[in-house]
């Protein structure tokens, strides 16, 4: 091994240890901190209060509820979250998570692939498009809120199915998802083509008589992937979409997690809010982690990918 | 290919109309019509398309609550558009105060700041912030404690991104032959930022503003729907899912149309005033 490709290596090895500190300490951070605000309301003393004149009593202290939800989940091996006021946490988030996985996923995966696709296409064969969608469509669709797209799919459905099954609201749901997010990931993907086809490289590879196809997989794509900002954006659309989609969740009626967190804020349910916050940090942390090994891999240096052939 | 002119003309003529009715209807409600009370059963159809028996007319039928539509209407869009521009306003003000020190100095501290600010806006799901925050006021809590305190959340969530791109956009300028020039002349800092460095700010403050309204129009539609709502507020967010929860009703499906009609218009109304901009831009180039 060159002592230049162990530096390059160190380098990236460092990278990557910086990014898993980082990600701990703000992980831990917002795990306790959210633990401890959902721990200050109790709803259901509320209610109590309302109903008769005795005082409610306190809600439990947080230091005592926090070390031993802490002890339950470390103590079981992250088999056993705690309970909450509907049961154990673990039944909620089994029952729950695969719902929003799914949907998450799927919707993420088609939202980002086809962005890709479209911005491939804008940026070749229609080209004349790709302005209009740049300067009309992304920042119009960017300013619509995702309830009403979600309520619009929702009204086409029953309209032409008013009994719809599971798997149907789960299709529309996770197409209103991609629809909503299409015109951002395809920004975001012609932004950073664009930016790289300009480059001195590319033109000299297309120059040398390299093949198109070749051009975009060893140098455009890589270098778009690098430094134009789509990586960091993806990994944290998808853990955003992994926690739940709040409304598509709720206007499909798909029971995903993301109602159970709505319950758990408001019911003052400590353990269940802080189990989604550490749901949304390890997919977030994953996310970070893959996107930072794909990024040292492509381009330990930081600066631009460009093949010597 | 260029838009002909007359074409641009009334497109400039139409956009203005529209604005102004945008402005009526955000000032006018609650002084023209009050707060809507209840007057008959809940979601008679619109007069508009099945004429009542009962003597009494409503346009867009009646609400929930039997209140007019159209009043509930009308006094919704002014309530979630006054909440928009104000908070559109107060992060402005933010982006521009905290974007004209970082770009005039180089404090570290500050950028270490925004830097942290920025990857916190990307990595903290802002909709998960406000439900927490909504959720954790007493009953007890007074309105504009909380309503504040969710408003304030969508504020520090949007100056981060904000402050950057004008800090940049500072220093670019200051970098710049005439703005050196003009202070060497002994021109005041105020005076250089508001001839020299202003005008190269009012593009990116528009596209701030066209981006930012919309998420305070979003959240607030939203929350509403997700039952964690401003307290004591009605905005078009509870009309739309009071419309959804009764969606069997024809009136209500025809009802929650109007209010997404409604969401569209106040969400789209920045991009009306950009695209009056750069029909002004086209028109002094021109001149």
């Amino acid at each position: 091994m060159t002592k230049s490709v162990r530096g390059k290596l160190m380098r990236g090895l460092k990278r990557f240890a910086t990014s898993i500190l980082v990600l701990m300490v703000f992980g831990a951070s917002a795990v306790t901190l959210s633990f401890y605000i959902v721990s200050l309301t109790d709803e259901q003393a509320d209610d109590r209060l309302r109903m008769s004149d005795i005082p409610p009593p306190p809600p439990k202290p947080f230091a005592s509820r926090y070390t031993l939800w802490v002890k339950t989940v470390i103590g079981s091996g992250l088999t056993d979250f705690g309970s909450s006021h509907t049961g154990p946490v673990k039944n909620v988030i089994a029952n729950r998570l695969p719902v929003t996985a799914t949907v998450g996923l799927l919707s993420w995966t088609l939202a980002w692939g086809l962005g890709l696709a479209l911005a491939v296409s804008l940026a070749t064969h229609w080209s004349e498009w790709a302005e209009f969608h740049q300067k009309r469509i992304y920042p119009i669709a960017h300013a619509v809120p995702s309830l009403v797209v979600v309520i619009l799919f929702y009204l086409l459905l029953i309209q032409f199915n008013p009994r719809p099954d599971h798997f149907l609201r789960a299709s529309v749901g996770i197409a209103s998802l991609v629809v909503l997010m299409l015109p951002a990931t395809t920004a975001l993907w012609l932004n950073g083509i664009q930016r790289i086809m300009q480059q001195e490289y590319i033109r000299v590879a297309r120059a040398r008589g390299i093949a198109p196809i070749a051009v975009w997989w060893r140098h455009v794509l890589p270098n778009v992937v690098v430094s134009s900002g789509v990586l960091t954006q993806a990994v944290f659309s998808l853990a955003g979409l992994i926690v739940g989609s709040a409304f598509v969740e709720g206007v499909f009626r798909l029971g995903g997690v993301a109602e159970a967190f709505i319950e758990a804020a408001t019911r003052g349910q400590a353990e269940l809010a802080g189990v989604a916050t550490l749901l949304y940090f390890l997919v977030l942390s994953t996310g970070v982690l893959l996107a930072e090994g794909l990024a040292i891999y492509l381009n330990p240096d930081g600066d631009h990918v460009h093949a010597d052939s | 290919m260029q838009t002909p002119r007359h074409r641009r003309d009334w497109k400039s003529a139409g956009a203005w109309l529209l604005l102004g009715f945008t402005a009526a209807v955000v000032l006018a409600p609650h002084r023209l019509t009050g707060v809507p009370e209840r007057q008959a059963q809940s979601f008679m159809p619109p007069s508009l398309y099945h004429s009542s028996t009962a003597g009494n007319e409503y346009l867009l039928g009646t609400d929930y609550l039997g209140r007019s539509f159209l009043a509930v209407l009308g006094v919704a869009v002014s309530a979630t558009a006054q909440v928009a521009l104000g908070g559109t306003a107060a992060v402005l003000l933010g982006v521009l105060v905290v974007g004209t020190i970082h770009g005039s100095t180089q404090s570290r501290l500050l950028r270490s700041a925004l830097s942290m600010g920025n990857l916190g806006v990307m990595a903290v799901p802002e909709a998960a912030v406000l439900i927490t925050i909504a959720a954790i006021w007493p009953r007890t809590a007074t309105t504009w404690h909380v309503n504040a305190s969710m408003i304030s959340v969508l504020v520090f969530f949007a100056i981060p991104p904000g402050a950057r791109l004008i800090a940049e956009r500072i220093r670019a300028v200051n970098k710049s032959g005439y703005v050196t020039a003009s202070r060497e002349c002994g021109a005041t800092s105020l005076y250089t930022f508001w001839y020299d460095v202003w005008p190269h700010l009012t593009e990116d403050v528009a596209w701030i503003a066209a981006s930012v309204l919309p998420r305070f129009v979003a959240a607030e539609v939203g929350l509403a729907y997700l039952g964690v709502e401003y307290r004591e507020f009605e905005g078009l967010g509870r009309i739309i899912a009071k419309s959804f929860n009764n969606l069997i009703d024809s009136t209500a499906r025809f009802q929650m149309l109007v209010t997404i009609a409604a969401i569209l218009w106040v969400a789209l109304i920045p991009q009306v005033v950009l695209h009056l901009r750069s029909m002004r831009a086209w028109k002094a180039e021109s001149i």
